[in-house]
């Protein structure tokens, strides 16, 4: 049977990856929101919902191996890894599909209520994307903790 | 291990962020590379061709004079000091041209060089040269005081006399010019400096002029150098102008400033007060036409950047004035019925739209001064009032009047109308009818006499008038159909001119008549007389109107205010005459004329809710106040876009993917439109390729490979030249092409002055050589396509954007439109004119719905665009009257706007069935920028043949299309077989790619294209960061992943 001890839970390194789940959490309904404006759809919303999804599930994984099981630091990194390239691939592809949105608004279209709405919603997005990837580096730096196993 | 695992791994993290991070840039940076490459001034890719092909380069050349050859005769270099000094003298010819003299009491002018001048008011130090945004100018400019001193050359190297610097190296030649001479006062050219710095010689804020107060902190006693410099004072009242906004209904009024600066020249004691208007906008200014002490006034609109000489000339005498106003200057120009409804209304229940593109698509305007723009409405109002009929002598309508409406109380200076420093007399002696199929031009004969003792150009304005009486459809009591311009006539000479009147522009379009078919509207020329005059303007010719008919100003109990002049008119009588009243019921196509857009009418929508100004009675439909109007139910899914919808299953004729042929771009350089090519060419294409070419249309065509089209950078914008300077140049192949090491290799092409001042010349030969020149231009900037000139119609006197825009008066500026057009195709350069159509203000211009008649919309706005597309002056014919050439205009900019509930880019009544089906239109018609990109199976069905989605390129990425053109109106997103199964679209399709192809065939882009033509990639800054990034990132990411590797599996084995 496994007993998991409170202080597993209020390391740095479970910490960390909660906020690196929680603010990707907030990109993935930022960029919900984003879409849903009307005339504001993206066509790669789809792979960006299940990158978002997926960086979720891999810190999740993580998180969760790395209470359960000791020994398995490899495939946590691993884990920890994909979630990032996850988090990173939403990052450009919603940069990608944003850009033309983003030369209207600062430019010709700045009066455009609902072209910011998306915007900046993709901009939460996108901050919340960068950030969750930085807040999983810093987490790798953390020596990896044993969980009791008994 | 150097470090500890966890120190690995973590690098491993942080280097595959920066990994990320750099590829993300990477693709941004690739994709939108054009854009890149404007902002960075870098360039990423180049054409090229193998040699010893003998078309390379042969099709369109720049003038002789302007290249530089070796023995052989061929062409080595371009020469950029001849070019400029090219610009510099037709910049000085426009605005001389161009200015308009309006009061000369006593001969005050011309002023004679050595004269010791003061130079009063803000712009008479930063002259307004053109707009802050739209119709600007860059580089080096000659400054007024420039222009007007005694120096005898350029100072373009001064920062001080420069818009936007000179580019990175700071170079540019100096050259001679012949200015003015006189002896300016430089005491309150200090003043001014240190009083103006906020101010720009290219300026969209409005409303400038220094306080006295101002002057008197730079300089407390400036008012004691006005004794040494007292022969005159040359007072300069500025306007701006920008895209994007519009006056205030008080912005035209002078200001206190202003009219404190008047009173500083009126108390300074100078032989003369000379008043230049520097603005492209109708200033008010009764008030000095009114001033006995105010000698001279002189409109000089936005000059342009050399354009300060042209005005010397004039000031000098050099060059005797004989521009005419291209605008009428009201006493208020909120006495125009256009006024009433103008600027922000929206729809009360504008939650009912669905549509969400765009803010402004709840916004409209009701255009309820029907067909009465400009001088249409106060000549015809002052004929009715001559005539006491209609209530035209009522208090309605009345703003500068005292009691009830009266002309000479509402204008001050009406369309046409200029001076000079000679006076002429215009006699019509001959007039010859020529009637054919559909078709009616009568021949004027005008003698021009110079009755006195200086040589001078003077233009012939010929006006026309139709029979009117209640009843009939409305019509303007006078309107310009035609104009020459005379050389210079020496003193007391005389010149005979023969001018042709198309009778087209005087027929009447009845949209309630029914044809025979069983559809409505047409042009019918009404039985009676119909009475062609000459006149120093409108006003003038007005009045010999009113005298062939026999009246006076004594039998009129002086409501005539001018005796007219029996000699300047001709008359014609359409029976008697046989003219067939229905002769231009059926177009010069041959397609049968009727209603194509009746949505422009609010009355289409809900009968009888608009009531639109009618002559017939003045005060009675004098046009109120349209503001939170209701949305018909049968207006709303016009808004909501709802005009086509994508069909499935059908089976299409049109051919893709058909091998065989292998016919390539280069071969069909000039080849006509119907050339059995073509289709081989366009069947040749996948259906990928086809969506993606008329999905992408900014300032870079994509290429097609099938059709040997190469992506090409290709459309710049502006109208006063080209927005690039000499060494931007996009066709770095070209024997002309100016090196970076050239000292005029950062010259600017955006040089010349405003449209109106272009139209106040009069000239149509004098604008084609403008075209020409910009033509050059496009030569030496590697240029096919121009998104310009400004083609709107100045609806009222208060649009920001009016400096972009020629006139008041369609036929003045369709044919100063096919005069640019016709002279820039000389060299290749496709002009488009903007913005088709109806973008008749700048508030809400994205998206709003003007409504007004269509009688309105092809009398007035759509004429212009009508007489730049026939381009009827410009065929040819041999002997027999056979046509051996068709001159055409091929390009346009589709308004952002609708006409009535439709989106202009989605109106197939306008872009297929007038500009294609009656007009013959074939070529380049192209939204603006990103317009409507959630419509765009409806944009395709229309007729647009291009997309601007600026900064895309790249071809084969079809996934692109959806990602750039978004969410569509009914919610699909498009890709490449979006269309498979429409018949219809496929063939829109087809016909977008053939207008498309065809037109950059008869463009200078076909200079560079040879079977051996590709593009190769040219290593830029940003790409030799983003390649050195991605290695140094992707090896220190693989890197640290691997030695984290390592130290996990040698703790392991520790352990």
């Amino acid at each position: 049977m496994i007993k998991l001890d409170k202080k597993q839970f209020l390391n740095v390194s479970f910490i960390l990856s909660a906020a690196a789940f929680l603010v990707a959490f907030t990109g993935l309904i930022a960029i919900i929101v984003s879409n849903g404006v009307p005339g504001y759809g993206m066509s790669g919303f789809v792979w960006f919902v299940l990158e978002l999804v997926g960086a979720l599930l891999c810190i999740a994984a993580a998180v969760t191996l790395s209470l359960i099981f000791k020994d398995k630091e490899l495939f946590v990194s691993t884990l920890n890894l994909l979630a990032l390239v996850f988090t990173m691939l939403a990052f450009g592809g919603i940069i990608m599909q944003r850009a033309i949105l983003a030369s209207a608004q600062f430019t010709y279209d700045s009066g455009n209520a609902a072209g910011w709405s998306a915007l900046n919603s993709s901009i939460v997005t996108i901050a919340a994307c960068f950030v969750s990837s930085v807040v999983l580096a810093v987490q790798a730096f953390m020596p990896a903790k044993k969980s009791s196993q008994n | 291990m150097f470090f500890k695992k966890s120190i690995w791994k973590g690098l491993t993290f942080v280097f595959a962020i920066f990994l990320s991070v750099v590829i993300t840039a990477a693709i941004v940076l690739e994709t939108f590379r054009t854009t890149v490459d404007q902002a960075l001034d870098t360039r990423s890719s180049m054409t090229v061709s193998d040699g010893g092909d003998e078309d390379l380069y042969s099709f369109f050349t720049p003038p002789d004079e302007l290249v530089n050859k070796n023995a052989d005769g061929k062409i080595i270099s371009g020469n950029s000091n001849a070019l400029i000094k090219k610009a510099i003298s037709l910049g000085e010819r426009l605005a001389a041209e161009g200015c308009v003299l309006l009061k000369n009491q006593k001969d005050a002018l011309p002023i004679e060089s050595g004269s010791k001048v003061t130079l009063l008011g803000a712009r008479s130090h930063k002259t307004v040269l053109g707009a802050s945004m739209g119709g600007s100018v860059s580089g080096g400019i000659i400054s007024l005081e420039t222009a007007l001193g005694k120096g005898n050359s350029t100072e373009f190297r001064n920062p001080a006399y420069q818009i936007s610097g000179l580019g990175k190296p700071g170079r540019l030649d100096e050259f001679e010019v012949q200015t003015a001479g006189y002896d300016i006062n430089n005491v309150m050219t200090a003043v001014y400096e240190s009083t103006t710095a906020r101010l720009s010689f290219s300026a969209g804020n409005f409303g400038s002029e220094c306080s006295v107060a101002e002057l008197e902190g730079a300089n407390p006693s400036f008012r004691n150098s006005f004794a040494q410099y007292p022969d005159a004072a040359i007072v300069v009242i500025g306007r701006g102008g920008s895209e994007g906004s519009d006056y205030s209904k008080t912005g035209l009024a002078l200001s206190d400033n202003e009219r404190a600066t008047i009173q500083l020249a009126k108390n300074g004691g100078f032989g003369k007060i000379i008043v230049l208007i520097n603005s492209a906008n109708p200033v008010e200014i009764e008030e000095l036409k009114a001033d006995d002490k105010i000698d001279a006034i002189m409109w000089i609109g936005l000059p342009g950047a050399y354009g300060t000489l042209g005005v010397a000339d004039v000031l000098t005498g050099k060059v005797n004035p004989s521009g005419g106003l291209p605008d009428t200057f009201a006493v208020k120009e909120t006495s125009a019925p256009a006024a009433v409804n103008l600027g922000d209304y929206q729809y009360a229940d504008a939650n009912r739209i669905t549509r969400n593109y765009r803010t402004n698509n709840p916004k409209y305007v009701i255009e309820a001064e029907s067909i009465y723009v400009g001088y249409r409405y106060y000549e015809t109002r002052y004929y009715d009032g001559v005539l006491d009929r209609f209530n035209a002598n009522s208090a309605k309508g009345a703003v500068a009047s005292t009691g009830n409406w009266k002309y000479s109380q509402e204008v001050s200076y009406p369309f046409g109308y200029g001076l000079s420093y000679t006076r002429f007399r215009k006699t019509v002696v001959g007039q010859t009818l020529r009637l054919g199929k559909n078709s009616a031009e009568l021949d004027l004969e005008v003698k021009v006499e110079n009755l006195d003792d200086t040589a001078g150009k003077t233009s012939v304005q010929v006006y026309g008038q139709a029979p009117f009486e209640s009843g009939q459809a409305e019509k303007s009591a006078i309107q310009l159909l035609a104009f020459e311009k005379t050389d210079v006539i020496p003193a007391h000479d005389e010149v005979t001119l023969t001018v042709t009147v198309d009778l087209q522009d005087i027929a009447t379009y009845y949209s309630d008549y029914e044809n025979a078919d069983g559809s409505k509207g047409t042009y019918l020329l009404d039985d009676g007389e119909y009475y062609f005059a000459v006149g120093n303007g409108v006003h003038d010719a007005l009045n010999n109107i009113l005298a062939k008919q026999g009246k006076t100003p004594a039998n009129t109990d002086n409501r005539m205010d001018a005796e007219g002049d029996v000699n300047a008119v001709a008359v014609i009588d359409r029976e008697n005459d046989e003219i067939p009243a229905d002769t231009f019921s059926v177009s010069k196509t041959g397609k049968q004329i009727q209603n194509q857009i009746p949505y422009a009418d609010w009355n289409y929508y809900q009968a009888g809710k608009v009531t639109y100004l009618s002559r017939t009675d003045w005060s009675g439909t004098w046009p109120k106040e349209y503001a939170d109007m209701t949305i018909p139910d049968s207006m709303l899914p016009d808004l909501n876009g709802d005009y086509y919808t994508v069909k499935t299953g059908e089976s299409s004729p049109v051919k893709w993917n058909q091998r065989g042929t292998n016919h390539r771009f280069y071969e069909m350089a000039g080849a006509d439109y119907d050339d059995e090519r073509w289709e081989e060419i366009l069947s040749q294409m996948s259906m990928e390729e086809a969506m993606y070419f008329a999905a992408f249309g900014g300032t870079v065509l994509p290429g097609i490979d099938s059709a040997g089209l190469l992506e090409t950078y290709l459309a710049e914008n502006a109208g006063t030249g080209i927005a690039l300077y000499l060494a931007r140049t996009y066709d770095l192949s070209a024997p002309w092409a100016i090196e970076d090491t050239d000292n005029n290799a950062y010259w600017w092409g955006v040089v010349f002055c405003c449209s109106p001042l272009i139209a106040a010349t009069f000239n149509n030969e004098l604008i084609q050589e403008q075209g020409e020149f910009v033509g050059i231009e496009s030569l030496f900037t590697g240029i096919s396509i121009l998104w310009g000139p400004g083609l709107n119609t100045h609806r009222t006197a208060f649009c920001g954007r009016n400096n972009e825009y020629y006139s008041e008066d369609p036929v003045l500026a369709g044919n100063c439109a096919m005069a640019f057009s016709y002279g820039a195709l000389q060299y290749g350069l496709i002009a488009a004119p903007k913005h088709f159509a109806f973008n008749d203000q700048e508030i809400n211009r994205q998206g709003i719905s003007p409504f007004m008649t269509e009688q309105r919309a092809r009398e007035v706005e759509l004429r212009a665009y009508q007489i730049a597309v026939e381009s009827n002056a410009y065929d040819e014919y041999d002997e027999d009257g056979v046509k051996t050439k068709d001159a055409a205009m091929i390009g346009l900019m589709i308004s952002f706007s609708k006409i009535g509930g439709v989106e202009c880019t989605c109106s197939h009544g306008l872009l297929t069935d007038i500009l294609r089906g009656e007009w013959g239109f074939h070529g380049y018609a192209v939204t603006d920028i990103y317009d409507d990109n959630d419509l765009f199976s409806s944009i395709l069905y229309a007729g647009c043949t291009g997309y601007d989605m600026r900064g895309f390129e790249g071809f084969g990425k079809n996934t692109i299309i959806g990602t750039a053109l978004g969410t569509q109106k009914d919610g699909s997103t498009i890709v490449a077989d979006s269309f498979a199964g429409d018949a219809t679209l496929q063939q829109s399709l087809r016909t977008s790619n053939h207008d498309l192809l065809w037109a950059l065939a008869q463009s200078n882009l076909t200079n560079r294209y040879s079977s051996s033509t590709r593009s190769v990639w040219l290593m830029t800054w940003w790409r030799a960061v983003y390649i050195s990034a991605i290695t140094v990132f992707g090896v220190f990411s693989l890197g640290s992943a691997a030695m984290y590797v390592l130290s996990y599996m040698k703790k392991k084995e520790d352990e």
